[in-house]
């Protein structure tokens, strides 16, 4: 009997969950939000990107982990072309050529740029690790065409970037370990600091590492709402907001019902 | 989206989820399409790797490239009973790449540069100002140690019975619980991100009538399943 | 002769290949030894790609021998794989990864798939709320304290009790949160080097077959 109840109850616990996520997104509420100062760190790090700057946009999610980079890597893609940034994207997984199509398209190139001139993808690149320390050394010894087939000595932006040091920035988008290979790889031989946007789980890990080896550093889907407030252009940041907060609220309450029924249960003993 | 890729991808995403009422064959079946899904893009992926890293060169005159082929079909000596050995040579070659890569950063990045960034000098100049700062440096360098001392296993009978040690690695507990429960809340954070995303594709105007097609019909075969099952097995 | 090749040769080679390495690194050589050096990473790029194929013969090996023996409950699911992987390389190697229709059943296939297995972990979340994280000692009321302040500063929840409530949770992840993960960060630190070390002396022989 007790089995059963536990079983009804859990699926009365998921519905409520679901319905929970599931209601602002269909009647949004629009909660307040104060930016945080490590959002407000890494705007000012792509605000202060010089016109014509090169920048390395490292596709590191594995597409599991996409969804939930996917506001911040929206906003800071659109950002860095709003100040004219060039930006090489490269990614490190192998879901990086499926998920560079669908960021693309999310971040809408705007008109003027030219790929090739302003922005280029350099495809997956094996090996984690072994590769980002091939791909520092000398990208032109490491690739001759990117991921479309074009040989990377007709794209004028690859002209001027043989290895990691030609870059004005490094960012890394990543839902697993790959900003700690940066770390190793670039900022340790290069002394180059890069910056880095990390999904929930990862960011206890990386933390330790910022501000000494990593120069900006956002680690929750609310720092991409954030972010959004902060360049003036609302996406889906800012739209999942309201259903993060009421799923916490919920989870919250499931706590503390939790947590009462445990000194119910105490007291009885 | 195409309404095909529309159908396809909202009943897979509603097949899947419905492993958390109830193993079906429905979610068996999407968990297949995912594991061959994941093995073949990855097989795509790294033959347009190695055909555009080395073979396109190799091809054009580069013939070095030629001794990562050999070393990487060395691999497939693994599959032979007589000469699966020939395969330990490719991984000499790439655990020795990957320790000699990690073990040339992780002394700085994981020990040097982490010890510089905690001890440092509380009452020094640019903290001097702030309070706040002061006292945030100075239990930055209390838990650090706290923490390390909690990890030192040596000395069972001599120094890990002194007072001192024993203080370290009880407020270390405490230290460590506090830092975990900060972790879990990442966590969450981090989940419920996923399902937000996922609930928001579902909701999409032009998915809501397919997702409340596929709903009914996963419904159904949850409630179904059992007693045809049991009716199943009685024949 | 025989071990010498199957194992001794392995160990050698993995000593050999990991000190050049680093000697590289860290003192000034002749240009043309630091290209040689220079070459193995990019090498090891390529044969990590060409592996990728004995994990897929693997799979392959598995569920050909489950569909053979028609494996109750199994082998139609078996087949379904199979179908699923022989699209993706036909479609891929065949018309090209930059393909049109390759991007489709990626994205209507692996993405959907892929993304829900990992958000379903949002209900399992859910339950452990209310099932596991319950006060039964001073170490675990401490965790939820802290888990409950960072969870209220993660969503507005925490704006609408105190304006400057984000900060709490921000002074945690920054402060008590940091510290900790960089003592644990410390140590692993140290098992790595260690571990580097037993690799280069020839000590670790799992990889090699050696015990």
């Amino acid at each position: 009997m007790s089995e059963r109840v536990e079983h009804y109850g859990t699926i009365v616990l998921y519905l409520l969950v679901a319905v929970a996520i599931a209601f602002p997104i269909l009647n949004p509420i629009g909660l307040p939000m104060v930016v945080s100062e490590d959002t407000e760190t890494y705007y000012k790090l792509v605000d202060s990107l010089k016109p014509g700057g090169i920048v390395h946009y490292g596709i590191d999610p594995e597409i599991g982990g996409f969804e939930e980079l996917r506001s911040r890597m929206i906003a800071i893609g659109r950002h860095l072309f709003a100040k004219d940034a060039r930006i090489v994207f490269v990614g490190f997984d192998p879901n990086a050529p499926g998920i560079y199509k669908m960021l693309i398209e999310d971040i809408g190139v705007p008109k003027g740029k030219v790929y090739g001139v302003d922005y280029v993808f350099l495809g997956y690149i094996p090996g984690l690790e072994i590769g980002i320390a091939s791909y520092a050394k000398d990208i032109h010894a490491l690739l001759s065409v990117d991921y479309f087939g074009t040989p990377l000595k007709d794209l004028p932006l690859m002209n001027e970037v043989k290895d990691i040091k030609d870059f004005s920035l490094i960012m890394s988008f990543s839902s697993h370990g790959l900003p700690l290979n940066y770390v190793e790889q670039i900022s340790v031989p290069y002394h180059i600091k890069v910056a880095v946007c990390v999904i929930g789980v990862m960011a206890p890990t990386v933390k330790p590492y910022y501000p000494d080896q990593i120069i900006g550093f956002l680690s929750t889907p609310r720092m991409g709402a954030e972010y959004e407030l902060l360049i003036r252009k609302p996406g889906i940041g800012i739209a999942d907001f309201d259903a993060q907060t009421i799923a916490h609220a919920v989870l919250l309450v499931f706590i503390v019902v939790g947590n009462l029924t445990e000194l119910k249960r105490a007291k009885k003993r | 989206m195409d309404v095909v890729a529309l159908w396809i991808s909202t009943a897979l995403t509603i097949f899947t989820v419905s492993l958390i009422f109830k193993e079906t064959p429905l979610y068996r079946f999407a968990q297949h399409v995912f594991m061959g899904s994941a093995m073949g893009y990855g097989i795509v992926m790294a033959v347009k790797a190695v055909s555009d890293i080395a073979w396109n060169p190799m091809t054009k005159g580069e013939a070095i490239w030629i001794i990562p082929f050999i070393l990487g079909l060395m691999f497939y000596t693994k599959f032979s009973k007589k000469y699966f050995w020939v395969s330990r040579y490719p991984t000499a070659v790439l655990v020795s790449t990957g320790v000699a890569l990690t073990m040339r950063a992780v002394v700085r990045s994981s020990f040097l540069a982490q010890i510089s960034s905690t001890f440092l000098n509380p009452l020094a100049p640019p903290y001097v100002g702030s309070p706040q700062l002061v006292i945030n440096n100075i239990l930055v360098i209390v838990i650090v140690i706290c923490t390390l001392s909690y990890f030192l296993f040596s000395g069972e009978k001599t120094w890990q019975r002194n007072p001192v040690m024993v203080l370290l690695r009880k407020a270390a507990i405490y230290f460590m619980m506090f830092a975990f429960g900060a972790g879990f809340a990442s966590t969450v954070v981090s989940r419920i991100a996923l399902w937000v995303g996922r609930t928001r594709y579902l909701l999409a105007s032009e998915a809501r009538s397919i997702t409340s097609i596929i709903i009914i019909f996963t419904a159904l075969v949850l409630v179904g399943q059992g007693p045809l099952e049991r009716m199943w097995k009685r024949r | 002769m025989s071990i010498l090749l199957r194992t001794r040769v392995p160990q050698v080679l993995t000593s050999l290949v990991g000190l050049f390495l680093l000697v590289t690194y860290f003192f000034e050589l002749p240009r043309s030894i630091v290209d040689v050096a220079n070459f193995i990473p990019r090498f090891c790029v390529v044969i990590v790609a060409i592996a990728v194929g004995v994990g897929t013969i693997t799979l392959l090996n598995h569920h050909v021998s489950l569909i053979r023996k028609r494996e109750a409950g199994q082998w139609i699911y078996s087949i379904v794989m199979l179908v699923t992987l022989s699209l993706f390389v036909v479609v891929g190697l065949g018309m090209g990864a930059t393909d049109r229709t390759f991007s489709w059943i990626y994205e209507s296939l692996l993405v959907p798939c892929s993304t829900t297995t990992y958000a379903m972990w949002c209900f399992f979340i859910a339950s452990a709320c209310f099932r596991i994280l319950r006060v039964r000692s001073r170490e675990s009321l401490v965790l939820l304290v802290s888990a409950i302040l960072v969870m209220l500063s993660n969503a507005a929840l925490g704006e609408l009790i105190w304006v400057n409530f984000p900060l709490v949770g921000s002074w945690i992840q920054t402060v008590p949160m940091m510290a900790v993960f960089r003592g644990l960060t410390m140590g692993v630190g140290l098992g790595l080097i260690l571990l580097g070390i037993r690799v280069l002396l020839g000590r670790e022989k799992g990889y090699t077959g050696g015990t």
